[in-house]
């Protein structure tokens, strides 16, 4: 176990650095001029009229003029000694933006993921034990509409149908849970239904061709042949084989939750990762979305780390691989 | 002798009567296929979209870019099926051309990260060792970043416009085909026809052009039936955004964006083109289902 642990942690480190190198690289190889950008906060036209003499002093002074291996090198040292850059439009540092931002994204994509796993599964087992009847088909069919249909589409119905409509909700916005908790409940309700849509139904079709899969399984056939009660074999053999494969998916799931909610939050307008990195795309501020990529790599890779571990700590077979 | 024996009517081994009929692989995969009743209405909802898509010109009652200012947000009628949008420009005409956007776009996209994804997944099954090592380990990089995320990234970086909207979809799509098509390469290697083909001295890319790609092919069609679907969303994602599809160019993505704002007077200018892109996802991937299954009942969940 241990040393399946430590296995898992390097690989999750080498993958780690590769999304920073990716990341760099992506910056530094497309096209636009990050100096351009730089003097773009100074006076608009001083890119424009900057001479060559100074130009390469502004290299000199950012490190530019070094080997891009040296730049990656220095580059990454200040991302783990937490210097992620400073906004040009906001004026502000990007950590303490983060810091600020970022728990907003995190608790939602949490209570997201937590109720679209939970449900996804729970309707997938009902929906594998009743396949075939009118239940089955029902929901099926939502869960295959539930992972087409469009966040963003989704949340203007639901505000066009709650808030418009019925007035039951605030279209949009965020409060803080300690100044208003009512309040901010109401406001959650939407954005977390939209986010949790695609997981649920995502979910809901991969645990029932789970399930169909393990009741087809000889030991299920042989716990019907002793004369199992039907309830045994269901929690005791069926679901606890199907959960299996439905474990590794969850770290793309999350991931899937985390880049909707780059949309939802714009729906909604709540302050958080999606909504600081679109803007930061508006006013090319590309070094908030830089963070806000290795944010969300860092967050993915450590959630997979976690799951997989977990895992293996539950079904030793997974250790052996 | 062979007479004879078709005499006593017992077929052995070698008799005509003992070969069992041609069996056309493709064709039991349509039977199959055209069984399953939400996978014909997926691939019947595809063919439309793409005949609006083709004929966008000859459907289309306006021209999709021509505003008239003096027609602004006009209900349904029968000189505008679908109303007007805030300038004045025919829903209904914006949302056939939107068709075109959506699909031109998703083919190149899916394409492009098709290729790319197939030669990464193949070479890396196909030499293994280190070669295996990287591209796998930059695969899981790129897994690990939520596809909008990196699109997001590139627009960031580029801007918007049709070229970078289809390059950073197809840049998100390498990762899953290329661990995919890695996967279907390593299963098809332990054949013995590979091993002949060494013995015959067959080099490494006609190898994988003439043997492992014609045997992986299917499970890949459905692989991208189902980008399909995932891209097309992601570009309406972005388009809604603002960050993809640039304006007057009709996308429905945008389309539901422009729409929001008059939510409560025109309530069609947003929802209809919505609809359409869950409609056109809802086909792709219900098509994708129907064939993954149709081709192989094993893959079921697999991919």
């Amino acid at each position: 176990m241990t040393a399946y642990i430590i296995r898992r942690v390097i690989i999750g480190l080498i993958i780690l650095l590769l999304v920073t190198m990716i990341v760099f690289l992506f910056v530094r190889l497309l096209p636009g001029d990050p100096l351009i950008v730089y003097m773009a906060q100074f006076d608009i036209g001083a890119a424009q009229t900057i001479g060559e003499e100074q130009y390469q002093l502004l290299l000199t002074k950012f490190g530019l003029d070094k080997p891009i291996p040296v730049q990656y090198i220095n580059w990454l040292g200040d991302i783990f000694r937490g210097n992620l850059g400073r906004s040009i439009k906001l004026q502000e540092d990007i950590t303490t933006l983060m810091a600020d931002v970022m728990p907003r994204t995190a608790y939602l994509g949490a209570i997201s993921m937590v109720i679209g796993t939970s449900l996804g599964i729970l309707f997938g087992i009902i929906v594998a034990l009743r396949r075939g009847t009118w239940t089955d088909s029902i929901i099926t069919l939502m869960a295959n509409v539930g992972i087409t249909v469009p966040q963003f589409w989704l949340g203007i119905l639901l505000m066009y149908l709650f808030a418009h409509t019925l007035g039951w909700l605030p279209t949009h916005g965020w409060t803080p849970i300690l100044d208003d908790p009512w309040m901010h409940f109401k406001q959650i309700i939407m954005p977390v239904i939209c986010l949790s849509v695609g997981g649920m139904a995502g979910m809901c079709r991969l645990t029932r061709s789970c399930m169909l899969e393990v009741m087809r399984q000889d030991y299920v056939r042989t716990a019907w042949a002793k004369g199992l009660r039907e309830k045994l074999i269901v929690y005791r053999h069926q679901i606890r084989n199907a959960v299996i494969p439905i474990v590794t998916v969850l770290g793309g799931t999350l991931g899937a939750i985390l880049g909707g909610a780059i949309i939802v939050e714009n729906v909604f307008a709540i302050p958080g990762m999606g909504r600081l990195m679109v803007a930061g795309v508006f006013d090319q501020d590309y070094q908030i979305v830089q963070a806000g990529v290795l944010m969300f790599g860092g967050i993915v890779i450590f959630s997979n780390l976690v799951v997989d571990i977990a895992w293996a700590w539950i079904d030793p077979r997974i250790r052996y691989d | 002798m062979a007479e004879d024996l078709k005499k006593t009517g017992e077929p052995v081994e070698g008799d005509e009567a003992f070969i069992p009929p041609h069996h056309s692989e493709w064709r039991r995969i349509a039977r199959v296929f055209v069984r399953r009743k939400i996978s014909l209405i997926g691939l019947i909802i595809v063919i439309i979209l793409i005949i609006m898509a083709i004929f966008a010109d000859f459907i289309a009652t306006h021209d999709p870019l021509k505003t008239d200012l003096r027609a602004t947000l006009e209900s349904p009628s029968t000189e505008h099926w679908l109303g007007t949008d805030n300038l004045g420009r025919d829903t209904y005409s914006r949302i056939i051309h939107g068709a075109r956007t959506s699909l031109t776009i998703g083919v190149i996209a899916v394409t492009t990260s098709g290729i790319v994804g197939m030669a990464m997944g193949m070479s890396a099954a196909y030499f293994g060792g280190w070669v295996f090592a990287i591209i796998m380990r930059i695969t899981d990089a790129l897994m690990a970043l939520p596809g909008l995320i990196i699109i997001l990234l590139i627009a960031g970086l580029v801007g918007g416009g049709i070229a970078v909207v289809t390059f950073a979809l197809a840049f998100g799509a390498i990762a899953p085909t290329c661990r995919m098509m890695c996967g279907q390469a390593l299963h098809i290697k332990q054949n013995d026809y590979i091993l002949a083909g060494k013995a015959m001295g067959m080099g490494s890319v006609r190898m994988m052009v003439m043997q492992i790609f014609p045997n992986a092919f299917a499970p890949l069609l459905v692989g991208m039936t189902m980008a399909m679907g995932m891209v097309v969303l992601a570009e309406a994602g972005l388009s809604y955004l603002g960050i993809g599809i640039t304006p007057p160019t009709p996308s429905w993505g945008a389309m539901v964006n422009e729409g929001q704002a008059y939510i409560l007077t025109q309530p069609l200018m947003s929802t209809v083109p919505g609809a359409f892109i869950m409609v056109m996802v809802f086909g792709f991937n219900m098509a994708g289902d129907g064939l993954r299954d149709a081709i192989d009942p094993t893959l079921r969940g697999a991919i």
